[in-house]
């Protein structure tokens, strides 16, 4: 199991941000996106879809977000390799990102908290 | 006319080779195989070029696996029989991102390609020999949504998403217990516990789900070239084994599926021959077979039916394929993971005592995972 660095960055938008999780790895990947009194924003990635985009409704304000990357191998039943390459953009300027590689058939992860701030 | 009984054993364990039809294969080879025109993908592998046994082939999956293996090349273990294989876009050495795999058919073409080499001792008469052979296979899904590796995909973002409450349960817990700016070394251990529970879950989910879907008779082609050297341990005598060359292509027709191939051998080196005067020897053998899995999906029986060009082609290379043949293989019993099969092949092939046409009757009974004919999803 391997600790995924997740490199960070805070925020500043206007109301009702849109939120893009995207994936280009080898592996399978799962990013869940939390911003403060919010629902979480998750999604898993297959060979088919590489990003999903979803609008947030959010009032003027100052939020703490935690980003959380899983990434998965399964050698011998058609993950690629073990590799991640993901990144979470808020209206399109990037907040969080991650790429590396781990062990065959294990799996890693990794958390990371940012600001994001609503004007 | 002339009938063989070749092999005939009942229950026995997997490995069962009697000697009258299988002295030189792999213990876990079916004896039946060598009877029958080769339509499994990656057949040209480097070990089975020189009969290196698959236990000393080991498979690169790292940098560092790579720096292991290459070890015999300068050490004592040079006299050892090894292999290695890889299949780099399956590394990190050459990651390809699954976008790109779903995007691009070159990319899957390429991705799919693995490398191989193989080498070993051989002892023909009172001489020793070092064998090295090496082989690039590769095969190709026509629709790619049958592709093994994005059908995998498909599924585990299915059981991913059918779980995902579960998930951001666990994550929502994990948030309580460490808030911003209390993520601790601990914390992240703790996460990747419950990220390997999940990996275990999706990935059971997903196999499970794999198998329900996946066609056997999905349309492909695979293509495989090898070839490898040998040489005398004293040095002097050094020989090509010959060169092979492999298509093999499948596609569905209703419940079953045609299989066609053709297997060009080029300068083979006959080994006994070393002991006199090498000969070398050509050939091409083209195959049809249609397979019929039953008409309903519980069905116990494969039934195939094969033609080749074995009678003009064959001369010391493919000297047992049939002609043409048909046979059954039943599943007699289920024993957990490993049932019984019985498998039946008869036709006509050409003797290699006397090289006048034959008809043999070939039956086999064992313990083993599969049939040597397509698996359905049921089971």
């Amino acid at each position: 199991m391997t600790d995924i660095h997740i490199s960070v960055h805070n925020v500043r938008t206007t109301r009702n941000p849109q939120i893009t999780l995207s994936d280009s790895s080898g592996a399978h990947t799962e990013l869940t996106l939390y911003i403060e009194g919010n629902p979480p924003i998750a999604a898993a990635f297959n060979y088919r879809e590489g990003s999903v985009s979803v609008p947030v409704d959010l009032p003027p304000g100052l939020y703490s977000c935690r980003f959380f990357v899983q990434a998965y191998h399964y050698r011998g039943d058609g993950t690629l390799n073990p590799t991640y390459d993901v990144e979470c953009r808020i209206d399109n300027m990037p907040c969080a990102a991650a790429d590396g590689s781990f062990l065959p058939d294990t799996s890693a992860s990794g958390v990371a908290d940012f600001e994001l701030e609503v004007v | 006319m002339r009938t063989v009984i070749a092999s005939l054993c009942a229950a026995c364990a997997i490995g069962f080779a009697p000697d009258s039809c299988a002295a030189e294969e792999p213990s876990d080879k079916d004896p039946i195989s060598k009877y029958l025109v080769d339509v499994d993908g990656g057949s040209v592998a480097a070990a089975s070029l020189i009969s290196l046994d698959k236990s000393a082939v080991t498979t690169i999956q790292r940098a560092q696996d790579l720096a292991v293996v290459l070890k015999p090349f300068g050490g004592d273990k040079e006299s050892a029989g090894f292999g290695m294989s890889i299949t780099p876009a399956r590394t990190e050495l050459i990651p390809v991102s699954g976008r790109s795999y779903y995007e691009n058919p070159l990319v899957r073409l390429g991705s799919n390609l693995t490398l191989s080499y193989a080498q070993n001792d051989k002892d023909v008469g009172e001489k020793k020999y070092k064998q090295y052979a090496y082989s690039l296979d590769t095969h190709y899904y026509f629709e790619r949504d049958q592709d093994p590796s994005v059908l995998f995909s498909v599924k585990w973002k299915d059981c991913a998403d059918s779980n995902r409450e579960s998930n951001n349960k666990k994550l929502g817990e994990f948030n309580a217990k460490y808030p911003p700016g209390k993520l601790t070394d601990a914390a992240r251990k703790e996460l990747q516990a419950v990220t390997e529970e999940r990996r275990t879950l999706l990935g059971d989910c997903a196999r499970t789900a794999m198998k329900a879907a996946q066609a056997w008779n999905a349309a492909r082609i695979s293509v495989s070239l090898g070839g490898g050297r040998i040489a005398a341990n004293s040095g002097g005598q050094k020989y090509t084994l010959g060169r092979r060359f492999a298509v093999n292509g499948l596609v569905g027709v209703g419940p079953g599926a045609i299989n066609v191939t053709v297997q060009r051998v080029q300068r083979a080196l006959d080994l006994e021959s070393l002991k006199t005067t090498p000969d070398f020897k050509s050939s091409t053998l083209a195959g049809i077979r249609y397979t019929f899995p039953g008409s309903t999906e519980d069905s116990r029986t494969r039934f195939l039916v094969e033609l080749s060009n074995a009678r003009s082609s064959s001369t010391g290379v493919f000297n047992e394929a049939f002609i043409y043949a048909m046979g059954f293989d039943y599943r007699i019993y289920d024993l957990k993971d490993l049932p019984i099969w019985l498998s039946l092949r008869a036709g006509k092939n050409r003797s290699i005592e006397s090289g006048k046409e034959q008809t043999t009757v070939l039956l086999n009974l064992r313990l083993q995972r599969n049939s040597s004919l397509p698996v359905l999803p049921t089971e």
